[in-house]
């Protein structure tokens, strides 16, 4: 038997297994080319050239260099109270975050607003303030408030609502209806219906959001500072600007070490939620 | 179970001084700890009204006013009847998006560096998570290794990773590309490799019992059955990045965030709406398409395994 | 006395309940069989108006219930107690808490929200507990006990709302036999000593046999037989339990035929 033969007794056996239809292999080799092109164009676009890119890592390695060893520049105690400046302004933007996103959430639940207007509006508004990155917040409101700690708590509170609002809405969403329902059966109003049929389902799941967001809103304390909002990012835009980077290593292994802790604090709260 | 006595006689003295005692001790207790954490809480925000200076207000108290007088400059003196007129004409869409041209190539800019930053790092993830999932790698050193530097670059805020590449690579694109790599590296790395350590190894084992060596083990027993959830989460970090690629030009990273900066360092503010309207458009538009996307490509599989990752996790 | 009058009820193309009638007197205790789907339950939610039908009347003892909204509808349910087959407590509250919820349609709002109870009710409901011998379990999470436990908490809260009807909905169809003996046993208890009117929905016709005097057969929405225990006879037993004559069969034809078949008995209870 010839090895054609073989090949065609295969194939009749299993169709498509040895003679792969050609449309098959073109749309593959078309989607990785088009692809490779993409990519090819981004690449050119961004000019990430050899002499660009061995020029910026050999700084970047100079850089490197000078941040070791790292020194708090004589200054541990200014940094300190940067670091805890930026947990305040994490605190508080979560909080106001978290005051404008309960009514919101309640809102855009359709367990507890009956009407569907409501909350599709609701939720249509809350998608499209969703995207705003907190950055994009911060500078507008640097510009509108002045330098220091409050556009920032305002930014990170203002990214924030939507976000937060939208969970509150699916914790409540997702609240177990059979057991509201027995407390309705009970002839409870509705309020009561809402304080012990929902509430206890609902509060722990946003709760641990909450805590959630205030260790990513410590990350966003640190950003916004750098457009002028206060905290250890303000500090820190002030080093890289004098490439005193010895400092600048300093600080960013102090940020880590308070990230961390924060961390781990807020985990060990929202595993005890459960 | 308590079956034996469950017919209750009327006389069971059940003692009911005792049950107001034991209830009168728990609800004062669980009222101290509710104190206990009222005070804590008050504590915490006083400490963070003091520290961040919000009580003593040194923006002065009118800065709620401040807002809605910056809000009234930011909205453009549009006129009804030259709203669809030229550029030169005042008060028409075409003087108030003046320099859309320019802010559509940022705009160009911003999605190739976020596409080339999730490609690049997103390879990179993938390499490295073999060697971080701890069935995967037996020497201990070496996870550790890749697993603390997944850590570091999770850690560090990316605005704050673009400022350093700024000062090496100069202002621009270049910077923001990088900071997404890193970024990208620590998220997906980190997601990766625990989806390999939820891998199932007996599809590893019976390559290795056909004799393939590592790589073979690899690419035939843990790709296949983790490429659903390995592309979903690249797809949703391309997503993310996208959106924060546009923010990362304010601290000087390339795209449209340096166009945002520009506008603002000019005080042109009904132009910094312009840009944010753009912005928020695209983002949206964004959101429609890797939903869509996420349904056609992954969509099933997602499902079936159960796996659809979500938002927070991939952020995270 | 408790009178279901005609009463429909339905959710878009599906018909719960249709063209019910029924009368029952004050004290009895009543078993409802049925395949699932027949419309036991909404029987039931109906009874207590967790269900508002479409057509027909419900009446207690003279009073039109099935219309009723707001503070009088809150009253009637009250009145009209349901239990579950899955418990529907609070899983993260306390027993004592979850029987005290019973009596949330006739406390003052604000005190309630803070958990504030008198001292008095506390000791109702502890000695309601008491009598399932489930006082020893008061300060329990409730989500940490057994189903047969959570079942008897149920019942503890039920009879704190001082309840005139009892509905219990499959309440021991996700027990354990010693337990669903031990839920039954207290629910037929409940009925002889204090003389509550019971509806119980049964899926085990043993259980309706054992507890029930009077036994009501449901299929595919209808009442199909109503009658003393006595005449629950193997093929009355196969006719309430008789799988649609069609697959697609949808029309109320077939239920037509059924009914001449095993006559409606209510003249004779009533």
């Amino acid at each position: 038997m010839s090895d054609l033969a073989l090949l065609q007794q295969a194939e009749a056996l299993a169709p498509g297994a040895i003679f792969t239809p050609i449309t098959n292999r073109v749309k593959f080799w078309l989607g990785l080319i088009a692809f490779a092109i993409v990519f090819t164009a981004a690449w050119i676009d961004l000019e990430l050239t050899y002499s660009v890119l061995a020029g910026g890592f050999g700084k970047l390695g100079q850089i490197l260099g000078t941040m070791v060893p790292p020194t708090s520049g004589g200054q541990l105690e200014r940094l300190l109270w940067a670091i805890a400046q930026t947990l305040a302004i994490a605190v508080l933007g979560t909080v106001l975050a978290v005051v404008g996103a309960l009514p919101l959430g309640l809102l855009a639940a359709r367990n507890i607003v009956p009407n569907p207007m409501i909350h599709f509006i609701v939720r249509r508004i809350m998608d499209i303030f969703r995207g705003i990155p907190v950055l994009v917040w911060a500078l507008i409101l640097v510009a509108a408030v002045g330098l220091g700690p409050i556009p920032g708590i305002l930014a990170i509170g203002f990214a924030d609502i939507p976000r937060l609002a939208k969970l509150f809405g699916e914790a409540l969403e997702n609240a177990d209806e059979r057991q509201r329902d027995s407390l309705r059966a009970t002839g409870s109003p509705d309020i009561g219906v809402l304080r012990f049929g929902t509430l206890p389902q609902a509060l722990p799941v946003c709760l641990s959001q909450c805590l959630y967001y205030l260790e990513q809103n410590f990350r966003s304390a640190a950003i916004v500072g750098v457009v002028g909002a206060g905290g250890i990012g303000f500090e820190l835009d002030e080093r890289i600007r004098i490439f005193a980077f010895d400092e600048v290593a300093f600080i960013v292994l102090l940020y880590i070490v308070a990230v961390t802790v924060l961390d781990l604090g807020s985990q060990w709260l929202r595993t005890r939620l459960t | 179970m308590d079956g034996a006595h469950h017919n209750p006689t009327p006389d069971s003295p059940f003692d009911l001084v005792a049950f107001e005692a034991d209830w009168n001790r728990r609800s004062r207790n669980s009222r101290l700890i509710s104190l206990g954490w009222i005070a804590l809480a008050s504590f915490v925000l006083i400490m963070s009204m003091e520290l961040s200076e919000a009580g003593q207000s040194t923006v002065d108290a009118g800065w709620t006013a401040r807002i809605a007088t910056f809000a009234d400059r930011m909205v453009p003196d549009l006129q009804l009847q030259n709203l669809f007129g030229a550029r030169r004409d005042a008060g028409s869409l075409a003087s108030w998006f003046y320099d859309l041209p320019v802010w559509l190539v940022a705009m160009r800019e911003t999605i190739a560096m976020a596409f080339v930053g999730t490609v690049v790092g997103g390879t990179l993830a993938l390499y490295l998570s073999f060697l971080a999932a701890s069935n995967l790698n037996q020497n201990w050193i070496g996870l550790q290794l890749v697993r603390r530097t997944f850590d570091l670059a999770r850690t560090i805020p990316d605005a704050i990773l673009a400022l350093i590449f700024a000062a090496a690579f100069s202002l621009g694109p270049v910077a923001g590309v990088l900071t997404l790599i890193i970024s990208t590296v620590g998220s997906l790395g980190k997601l990766f490799s625990e989806c390999m350590e939820n891998a199932e190894m007996r599809q590893v084992d019976s390559i290795s019992a056909l004799g393939g060596n590592w790589v073979m083990q690899m690419r035939f027993g843990i790709i296949p059955q983790l490429l659903p959830q390995i592309l979903s989460y690249w797809l949703l970090r391309m997503e993310i990045n996208l959106s924060s690629a546009a923010a990362l030009g304010i601290v000087g990273a390339g795209g449209i965030g340096m166009e945002l900066q520009r506008a603002i360092s000019f005080t042109e503010f009904d132009t910094y709406l312009a840009i944010l309207i753009l912005i928020i458009g695209y983002i949206f538009v964004l959101d429609l398409l890797s939903e869509t996307l996420r349904h056609r490509l992954i969509g099933k599989h997602a499902l079936r395994n159960n796996r659809k990752p979500s938002a927070k996790a991939a952020a995270a | 006395m408790l009178e279901i009058d005609k009463v429909t009820c339905s959710f878009g193309d599906v018909t719960a309940v249709k063209q019910a009638n029924l009368t029952i007197q004050r004290g009895e205790m009543v078993g409802i069989i049925g395949r699932s789907g027949s419309g036991k339950s909404s029987l039931l939610r109906l009874i207590n108006r967790l269900y508002t039908p479409q057509e027909g009347t419900i009446r207690w003892d003279g009073q039109t219930v099935s219309d009723l909204k707001g503070r009088e509808l809150r009253a009637w349910r009250q009145r009209a107690t349901i239990i579950f087959q899955d418990y529907n407590l609070i899983p993260r509250l306390d027993v004592l808490t979850n029987v005290l919820l019973g009596t949330l349609g006739r406390r003052p709002l604000a005190p309630v929200m803070f958990k504030q109870w008198p001292k008095e009710l506390r000791a109702q409901a502890v000695l309601e507990l008491d009598r399932l011998s489930m006082a020893d379990t008061v300060f329990k999470r409730t989500q940490f006990l057994s189903g047969g436990q959570q079942q008897r908490i149920a019942i503890a809260r039920a009879m704190l709302q001082e309840p005139e009807i009892l509905l219990a909905d499959e309440p021991v169809a996700s027990l354990d036999p010693i337990n669903a003996e031990i839920v039954m046993q207290s629910i037929a208890d409940i009925n002889a000593s204090r003389g509550i009117t019971v509806l119980v929905n049964l899926h085990s016709i043993d259980i309706a046999r054992r507890y029930c005097r009077r036994v009501i057969g449901m299929n595919r929405g209808s009442i199909v037989f109503d009658g003393p225990v006595s005449d629950l006879t193997e093929s009355a037993v196969a006719e309430i339990y008789r799988k649609r004559t069609q697959p697609c069969e949808c029309s109320g034809d077939a239920v037509a035929q059924v009914q001449p078949v095993m006559p409606v008995a209510t003249a004779v209870y009533a």
